[in-house]
């Protein structure tokens, strides 16, 4: 347990460092003690509007996204047993963003609300048919199978999302910032939409955590321990659909973050899934927050979207995941 | 992944040219279907000609392709329409083709290039030789070589070659998604026109094939695919095992360099002239497969199938919203991932495999 204390204060200073940075960095630089000054509430008018009004939202929208990204991935990576798990690479992401621009497009859907519910309603839809897809296959390897089914889905949302959204060029302005993930949007107005969702979300992950302790048992053992293997899998699908899907309508698809945050707080904190959820979550935050700075600063004065910086660091750490895992997957 | 069929007898004849230098071995089942496949692709072609926001009659379409028209008709026919259905026909026959090639190589299904991330590399190196604003046969071959890069990244990541080919697969995935995220960010961070061109290049379209392309993808295809043909005997030598093909006096490492330098280069020329355009390689195949029957996937049937399978796709983008256009890209994906699903789920406990 000192061990688990020990991590969890490091997750925290890295994610303190994180949101450090994600308020230097941008176009304006703004040095360190500025930055201590207006949070102490005595610095000039320029640098409260950049720091307060427009970095500190987007920031904290950042890590929300970046822990529920954490979080969903953790949970999926430990009810399917399935080291690959992650939404982006799951589809679910891919199913969000079909309901959205079916919902915006064709019906006419609007606000944040609509946007939330047409997301997390298209989230579960894809898990679910993921989840049924893959443990319908039979041969091959269980992360293979789910992965495969993912692409498979992922790639049937993509061109029914293509198809939607290019038969109409006002649609397709309207839906083509949902292809890759960013943190761009109005943070201040997507914050109080998403919230109530994403702390339900962390609720039922935090109800679900021991469960999943005693499911990694396996399925027999946990059951004869008490374990309701319906309602584990029910609360687990519940927390990812809620967690996935609040990230994506808040910021669109953000792929690997799921994947890499957990796998991290694993390899830190060992197998107690109380103290790895916690930790992915951190770590998940973090990883959002400084892609995200990342991509406002390495082609100033543009922007690249946070979804993109992910992949292209997360995509990597899939090979080195892959490659670490040399017998257990083939 | 699948269970191969066992062949059920089939008689066959031999078609034999003097000195033995090109003998194959035909089934009158695999020899209608090509036969099937060339002539449905004739008739599509010449609905494609005539169907669409301005209609032509057959009759006129044929003295337009004569230059016997009127100038507005000639526009539509020679123009437009024409270069557009050359190009799916030429790309789809180069996916199919490649796809049979890689799945082949690879000894999966899965392994088609576009799940493996090579058209991704690919429409990376063209993406970027376009925007430094090189010539068509430059671009083309950036293409190959980011196409290559891709390629070795996947075989050099997945470690040896006896690892495990689900490995290889995944570590497809990741280098295709890497690929995918840096051809977003250099379409983004590119100039306003050069981007909105990119744009819709990306999503895999057929709109807009310029001739010049049309020239150098033609002239390249038309050594790419004879190369692919004459890979069929290499590819029986790799599906029996790497033992049995030394038993037999293969050399299997020049078999397999010279399949994925072809396979490569096919996808490459594909994605130079209509962008990264997935599933495609994937079904063509496992379609012409269980079409021409037998065990092994068929290189001609492939290509033929890739070819019927893109047009199709292309002239019901063009007119399923019309006026808008749904670029093929979209439909193929869409279709592809149905498949996909249908191929996932057909290997379901207790389902009937193939």
């Amino acid at each position: 347990m000192r061990r688990g204390l020990a991590v969890t204060l490091f997750s925290v200073a890295l994610l303190l460092l994180a949101l450090g940075a994600g308020l230097l960095a941008g176009v304006k630089a703004l040095p360190l003690p500025v930055l201590l000054d207006t949070m102490l509430g005595r610095g000039g008018d320029e640098a409260r509007l950049i720091l307060l009004g427009l970095r500190l939202p987007r920031v904290v929208l950042g890590g929300l996204v970046g822990t529920a990204l954490g979080i969903a991935g953790g949970i999926i990576q430990a009810a399917t047993r399935n080291p690959l798990g992650d939404p982006g690479l799951l589809g679910i992401n891919a199913g969000a963003g079909l309901a959205i621009v079916v919902g915006l497009g064709l019906f006419g859907a609007s606000g944040m609300g609509a946007m939330l519910a047409l997301a997390a309603s298209g989230a579960a839809a894809a898990a679910l048919a993921v989840q049924i897809l893959a443990g319908a296959v039979q041969g091959g390897s269980a992360p293979l199978r789910l992965t495969l089914a993912g692409v498979a889905i992922g790639a049937l949302c993509f061109g029914l999302t293509q198809a939607v959204a290019l038969a109409d060029p006002e649609r397709f302005d309207l839906v083509r910032n949902w292809r890759v993930g960013s943190l761009a949007g109005d943070a201040g107005r997507i914050l109080p939409a998403v919230g109530p969702a994403l702390v339900a979300g962390f609720v039922v992950a935090g109800w679900l955590a021991p469960r999943l302790n005693i499911a990694a048992l396996g399925e027999e053992r946990a059951a004869s321990l008490g374990l309701s293997i319906g309602t584990t899998r029910l609360l687990a699908l519940a927390a990812t659909v809620l967690l996935a899907g609040a990230a994506t309508a808040a910021a669109g698809p953000i792929a690997f973050v799921g994947l890499a945050a957990p796998h991290a707080a694993r390899h830190l904190v060992g197998a107690d899934e109380r103290l790895r959820l916690l930790n992915a979550g951190l770590i998940g935050a973090a990883l959002v927050v400084v892609a995200d700075a990342l991509g406002r600063v390495a082609a100033a004065p543009a922007e690249i979207p946070v979804g993109v910086v992910t992949a292209l660091v997360g995509a990597p750490f899939l090979v080195l995941l892959v490659r670490a895992r040399q017998g257990a997957t083939r | 992944m699948t269970v191969p069929e066992v062949a059920r007898s089939p008689r066959w004849f031999v078609l034999r040219l003097p000195a033995e230098r090109v003998s194959l071995r035909i089934t009158p089942r695999a020899a209608l279907c090509c036969l099937g496949l060339a002539a449905a692709c004739l008739v599509l072609a010449v609905m494609a000609l005539t169907v669409g926001t301005v209609p032509v009659t057959p009759a006129d379409a044929a003295r337009a392709l004569q230059g016997q028209a009127s100038a507005d008709i000639q526009l539509v026919v020679v123009q437009w329409r024409a270069p557009r259905i050359a190009g799916a026909l030429l790309v789809g026959a180069a996916l199919g083709m490649a796809g049979a090639l890689f799945q082949t190589l690879l000894r999966n299904p899965l392994g088609s290039p576009d799940v493996v991330g090579f058209d991704a590399g690919a429409f990376g190196g063209a993406l970027l030789a376009m925007i430094a604003g090189a010539g068509a046969a430059l671009v083309a071959c950036a293409g190959f070589a980011g196409g290559l890069v891709a390629g070795a990244l996947v075989y050099g990541l997945s470690g040896p070659a006896h690892g495990g080919r689900t490995r290889l697969i995944l570590t497809g995935i990741a280098v295709g998604a890497f690929f995918t995220a840096l051809n977003d960010w250099v379409v983004m961070s590119a100039r306003l026109d050069t981007a909105l061109a990119a744009a819709s290049w990306r999503l895999g379209s057929l709109a807009g094939i310029s001739g010049e392309r049309l020239a150098v993808a033609a002239l390249l295809l038309g050594l790419l695919l004879p190369l692919g043909l004459s890979c069929g005997r290499d590819m029986r030598a790799i599906e029996l095992g790497d033992d049995m093909a030394a038993c037999l006096g293969v050399p299997m490492a020049t078999a397999r360099l010279k399949l994925a330098l072809t396979g490569l280069g096919l996808t490459a020329v594909a994605t130079f002239l209509a962008g990264p355009i997935g599933f495609v390689a994937l079904i063509a195949p496992q379609a012409a497969r269980r079409l021409a029957g037998g065990a092994s996937l068929p290189l001609l049937a492939s290509a033929l199938f890739g070819a019927l399978f893109l047009l199709g796709s292309d002239v019901a983008g063009r007119l399923a919203f019309a006026p808008r256009q749904i670029p093929a890209g979209a439909l193929t994906a869409g279709i592809g991932g149905l498949y996909f699903v249908a191929l996932l789920w057909s290997q379901r406990a207790g389902g009937r495999p193939g």
